[in-house]
């Protein structure tokens, strides 16, 4: 899938932007993946829920368990990043 | 499962002067209800549900979370953190600071007590929009 500016992107793993745990980093489980296949180490997702969004980057899968760090600013910001995401 | 089945807890305990605490909120119920759930089925030994929060000084210190943690909202929940505890709403000072956890031992009493509870709803002047 390509990304253009103007199409709306879904949350791709819904995250509490509030919340972290011992790494310091946001979590969440995988299977709040809208696809789990999506869900690997490096990629870069749209996260977030509620009216909350961040683009992030997947950077630990222990288990059931997914960490990101979410980039400053809005998510139109870093769509480039996104490019290569797909499903 | 992975990882430990309880928060860590800090050892320094919460200033007394900490009186605020803040979350990037609309205080949605099913939203408020996903995340304490989240957080039990991740902490289930601690017997308690829970949500993220972050602890401030004063306003200058809610102001910098709005523009570091919480710039991703374009609203924060600012909450006295005496008028938590007197709701039932434990404040455990959990991870690394300022971050807090806001806990109860029931999931409803959680999400009525937050929705409740006295508070102030700031609009982040440092969210900058551009969503998905």
């Amino acid at each position: 899938m390509t990304v253009s500016d103007t199409e709306e992107l879904p949350i791709d793993l819904i995250v509490d932007l509030n919340g972290e745990d011992e790494s310091g980093l946001p979590w969440t489980f995988i299977d709040e993946a809208r696809d789990p296949s999506l869900v690997v180490d490096g990629a870069w997702l749209v996260v977030g829920e509620g009216s909350a969004r961040a683009v992030a980057q997947v950077i630990e899968i222990e288990g059931d368990i997914v960490r990101v760090r979410p980039l400053p600013g809005p998510v139109d910001r870093h769509r480039h990043l996104l490019a290569h995401r797909v499903a | 499962m992975s990882g430990e089945a309880t928060p860590r807890i800090r050892l320094v305990a919460i200033p007394d002067e900490a009186v605020l605490v803040v979350r990037g909120d609309e205080l949605d119920p099913e939203v408020l209800r996903a995340d304490a759930m989240r957080f039990r089925r991740r902490y289930p030994d601690w017997g308690r549900f829970g949500v993220s929060g972050f602890l401030a000084l004063d306003q200058d210190e809610v102001d910098v979370l709005c523009a570091t943690r919480l710039e991703r909202f374009e609203t924060v929940i600012v909450f006295g953190r005496r008028q938590l505890v007197a709701a039932g709403v434990e404040v455990v000072a959990t991870f690394r600071r300022p971050h807090v956890t806001l806990a109860h031992a029931d999931l409803d009493g959680l999400v009525q007590a937050l929705r409740s509870c006295e508070h102030v709803g700031l609009d982040n002047d440092h969210h900058q929009g551009g969503g998905a």
